[in-house]
């Protein structure tokens, strides 16, 4: 259980762990209110190392053959990267 | 309004880059709704408006988590700014066959959004999926309350809702349920 604070009443009420991030209805005001989320560690985890590995690989391929190749990869990983989170 | 309609056919709008959007039609071909899904959230963010101009807003719909393989999303009535329930997708069965489960505001479920057969869920996932879906909505302990069919058309996704007339289940999470079908789902084509 977790204490929350109702954004409409400022009433305060218990909520379930699994309404965390959610909404749930204030049992005084019977408005909705947002629920504190979780926060999502491998989600930012999965984040820093696409953005590392994004930059990592442009950055190769730009040391080894030059900028504009370099700057192609970058796009061309990028657009990839936005495929698959779209596929998510 | 379309929470009053026993049937209508939410349409994808295409070529649309960032997010999606959706209108909402009448038998007649009248706009009764436009849905907005917002691009670049790192939880998923629908919305439902009473037209295109996005004046009225009828429904909220957001995921809880982030990343979440049996992912829940909350609907809120959002004229009334309650929450009227949550649907929940099943992660193991939606493998071979999408499953929602349709919650109420406490969590609790009250009905079942199902693929039609698992033949043919199968078919579209391993073989081809120009064999349109079908979802049955199913009130727990049985009872058909809704039919979501996907028309056939490789090209613009559009989806077929018709709620049975003696549907007692609430008709803003069938039409919650619609539209994330169309969000969610659909994204897999």
């Amino acid at each position: 259980m977790r204490s929350q604070m109702c954004a409409s009443c400022g009433h305060f009420f218990e909520v379930e762990e699994r309404f965390a991030g959610g909404i749930v209805n204030c049992p005084a005001c019977g408005r909705a209110t947002e629920v504190a989320g979780l926060r999502d560690p491998l989600w930012k985890g999965l984040v820093i190392a696409a953005v590392v590995g994004w930059i990592g690989a442009s950055s190769f391929v730009a040391s080894t053959w030059g900028l504009v190749p370099g700057l192609a990869a970058a796009a061309a990983l990028g657009l990839l990267l936005w495929l698959i989170s779209r596929a998510f | 309004m379309a929470f009053d309609l026993t049937a209508y056919t939410i349409r994808r709008k295409v070529l649309k880059i960032f997010g999606a959007s959706f209108h909402i039609y009448d038998p007649s071909g009248n706009v009764v709704g436009f849905s907005k899904q917002k691009a670049f959230k790192l939880k998923e963010d629908i919305r439902v408006y009473s037209d295109a101009s996005m004046a009225e807003e009828l429904l909220t719909v957001k995921a809880r988590q982030v990343i979440d393989f049996s992912a829940a999303y909350d609907i809120v009535d959002a004229g009334e700014s309650r929450k009227v329930g949550a649907a929940r997708r099943k992660g193991f069965a939606s493998i071979v066959q999408d499953t929602w489960e349709i919650l109420d505001e406490d969590d609790r479920p009250v009905a079942k959004v199902r693929e039609d057969s698992l033949a043919l869920a199968l078919v579209r996932r391993f073989l081809s999926n120009l064999v349109p879906q079908k979802f049955m909505v199913e009130k727990e302990g049985g009872g058909k309350e809704a039919e979501l069919r996907v028309r056939f058309n490789p090209f613009i996704y559009k989806l077929d809702v018709r709620v049975d007339p003696g549907a007692t289940l609430d008709r803003r999470l069938i039409l919650g349920a619609a539209v994330l079908v169309s969000a969610i789902e659909g994204r897999q084509r």
